[in-house]
């Protein structure tokens, strides 16, 4: 029996929706009716002493202080205990600390010394490390922070309610609880001041020539799309500043994300069912965004493009090809490409998030984040991997292991590929190694791959898939979508991925 | 949570829970149970739901789940909850429907590949939604769903000659 067969018999067995007269229950009923009807049972000696306590409690003449106004006062932050550590922990403190936040009042950005973890005790928290999407911690809610991460946002989540917490940290003996942010003394004094702008997606994209874009430097990450004769950028540190940025080419509307989490920067086409849909973050869900449309409210996972509740739950958008490269090999390639124009106040910000991305090992004390799903441990979980999935066959090329081999033939999905990654500008293509029915097989032709040679022919090929010389000169690959970002994150949304490593 | 999100999760997802404990238990009286005590613990305990962990339906669906193994525990006391070497008998074509013959091969799959094939194959929930809810890895979650089918398809297979072949 064929799946097909076997998922139209399980369709055949049909459940009924709950009755209608099931009502939703009242939490408070129970025990509202149990102050007024419940008993518990006393022992008498018990319920004696009880009654002579509070005989001799009610005729006690009243002593003692009397409640000042501190009582109801404000309650500060601050450190409540610190004891010195001993054995493999020997010249460290766990340092106790108690954070009351009144609402509108935030913590400057800040580093401490050690990890720390915490515990809101009452009111939410909103709380971000290293410029990530905010956190919202509930009463009874946890948090933690890496040794070294930067506090980016810590305050109470409510306009109108102060929040509660207590956290322990582990610091070195003697030393202060906090440090200022290292990075702000280095910035002009008017960044200092820039704030956080509202992370909100740009739907009416502007766009700037290549001479014009005066906020990128060459090392800087970005997304490059072409379509027809048009070539456009979109920077990283831009978009990890929106979530998503509608557009439309020549081939269609098109909506350009990045998840400043999972570092994944993906295009998709954003025509669904004959309706362009239009982005915006939502929430998180396995530490990549969840994005809602705001024509049909359905949540899209932005990693896999699937739709995971909602109107148009089930469905997938499907991807467009993309190029992630810096701006200096893209304007090389494209000196007439158009740049997406940050708003205003979003570039000043843009030079502190483009170092947060180009730093793209940042494996070791980070981990995972908060929300990952699962750990995969066959690679650190930052790792940078270009992810590959065809028909159903899914793998994860890292960077560290291109950069070795450069110019990967493999097989994926029943598919021959050639995967070209480019060490300087850590530029990966991926195409189908065939023509004309015939598979092809690739080597680098020099030392950085920007161009490589097929053994078959002999001919030579440009990184982008073109050929430019020999037998085949003008034949054009067809491209094969990557998806590069970190191994945490592939990982988690394609359990049984298989990882390739250079020989 | 207040009155309002929280009669809004109600009416949302109560049918969901419902049928998920309908299929899971063979007994209105018991989804009904099932389905009010959900909700009665959400509104007890709304903090615990984390929307950063998982989708609401996944997380009601798991202690749909918990109360439902319950359930089944208090009337199967020494069957294991996850047979891995069960093999499902073919169904009996004489007795009822097709769609009863059908329910009847997914109840009698062991408890663990029963709700992970209900929450997939009838509620559409993910895998990752299903891990969440079934409080296990996603792997755990594609092997018992494929001993699940695996065993539906043995079961049903008597029902292929009763379909008009198809040319």
């Amino acid at each position: 029996m064929d799946d097909q067969e076997l998922n139209r018999l399980l369709r055949e067995w049909r459940a009924p929706n709950a009755p209608p007269d099931l009502r939703p229950p009242r939490a408070d009923t129970s025990r509202l009716r149990w102050l007024v009807s419940g008993s518990i049972r006393v022992p008498v000696p018990v319920a004696f002493a009880a009654l002579v306590l509070l005989a001799l409690w009610m005729s006690w003449p009243r002593l003692g202080p009397t409640p000042t106004q501190e009582a109801s006062a404000p309650r500060r932050s601050g450190e409540i205990a610190r004891y010195a550590l001993t054995g493999a922990l020997e010249g460290f403190d766990a340092v106790l600390l108690e954070l009351n936040f009144q609402p509108g009042v935030s913590a400057p950005e800040h580093r401490h010394p050690g990890p720390i973890i915490g515990y809101v005790v009452d009111g939410q928290m909103r709380t971000a490390i290293n410029h990530e999407p905010d956190q919202i911690v509930s009463a009874g809610g946890t948090f933690f922070e890496p040794h070294g991460a930067l506090h980016t946002a810590f305050s109470s989540a409510k306009p109108d309610a102060p929040v509660h917490a207590v956290a322990v940290l582990v610091v070195p003996s003697g030393s202060p609880l906090t440090e200022r942010a290292a990075a702000r003394s280095a910035i002009p004094a008017q960044t200092q001041q820039a704030k956080p702008m509202p992370y909100e997606a740009v739907h009416k994209p502007d766009f700037v020539a290549a001479s014009e874009a005066t906020f990128l430097q060459d090392d800087d990450i970005l997304l490059g799309v072409t379509s027809g004769n048009v070539a456009k950028a979109y920077p990283a540190a831009d978009l990890a500043q929106h979530g998503a940025v509608s557009d439309t080419v020549p081939d269609g509307p098109i909506s350009v994300t990045w998840c400043g989490v999972c570092n994944t920067g993906l295009v998709f086409r954003s025509e669904v069912k004959g309706r362009t849909l239009h982005f915006q973050y939502d929430r998180m869900v396995g530490a990549n965004e969840v994005q809602k449309d705001l024509e049909t409210g359905t949540s899209w996972q932005q990693a896999t493009g699937e739709a995971i509740d909602g109107p148009l739950k089930g469905a997938r958008l499907t991807l467009y090809p993309v190029v992630r490269t810096t701006w200096g090999e893209w304007r090389r390639r494209y000196p007439n490409t158009m740049v997406l124009k940050p708003l205003p106040g979003y570039a000043e910000l843009m030079p502190s998030r483009s170092r947060r991305i180009k730093d793209i090992t940042r494996v070791g004390p980070e981990g995972a984040p908060n929300g990952a799903l699962t750990l995969d441990t066959r690679l650190p979980a930052r790792e940078t991997v270009a992810g590959l999935e065809v028909d159903r066959e899914s793998v994860a090329f890292p960077f560290s292991e291109l950069r070795r081999a450069r110019v990967v033939n493999d097989r994926v999905g029943g598919l021959p590929i050639v995967v070209v990654h480019q060490p300087t500008s850590d530029t990966t293509t991926a195409f189908e190694a065939r023509v004309n029915g015939k598979v092809l097989t690739f080597r680098p032709a020099n030392d950085d791959a920007s161009s490589v040679i097929d053994l078959e022919t002999r001919s030579t090929w440009s990184a982008y898939g073109l050929c430019l010389e020999g037998p085949l000169k003008g034949t054009q690959l067809k491209q094969v979508i990557l998806v590069p970002q970190f191994w945490f994150a592939w990982s988690q949304f394609h359990p049984g991925t298989r990882v390739f490593t250079a020989r | 949570m207040t009155d309002a999100e929280f009669k809004t999760a109600f009416d949302e997802h109560k049918d969901a829970v419902y049928r998920f404990a309908w299929r899971m238990c063979a007994s209105p009286a018991a989804a009904e149970d099932i389905t009010q005590n959900v909700f009665v613990s959400l509104i007890r305990h709304p903090n615990r739901f984390d929307s950063a962990r998982g989708t609401l339906r996944a997380f009601l669906m798991g202690i749909a789940r918990n109360l439902a193994l319950k359930h089944w525990r208090a009337e199967h006391r020494f069957e294991s909850l996850d047979d891995e070497s069960m093999v499902a008998e073919p169904v009996d074509l004489d007795r009822g429907q097709i769609g009863d013959i059908v329910g009847r091969a997914v109840r009698a799959l062991p408890p663990l590949q029963r709700e992970v094939a209900i929450l997939v194959e009838y509620e559409g929930l993910t895998l990752a939604e299903v891990a969440r809810a079934v409080d296990a890895d996603v792997g755990t979650v594609k092997s018992r769903l494929h001993r699940a089918r695996e065993n539906l398809r043995r079961a049903l297979a008597p029902l292929r000659s009763r379909q008009p072949t198809t040319t």
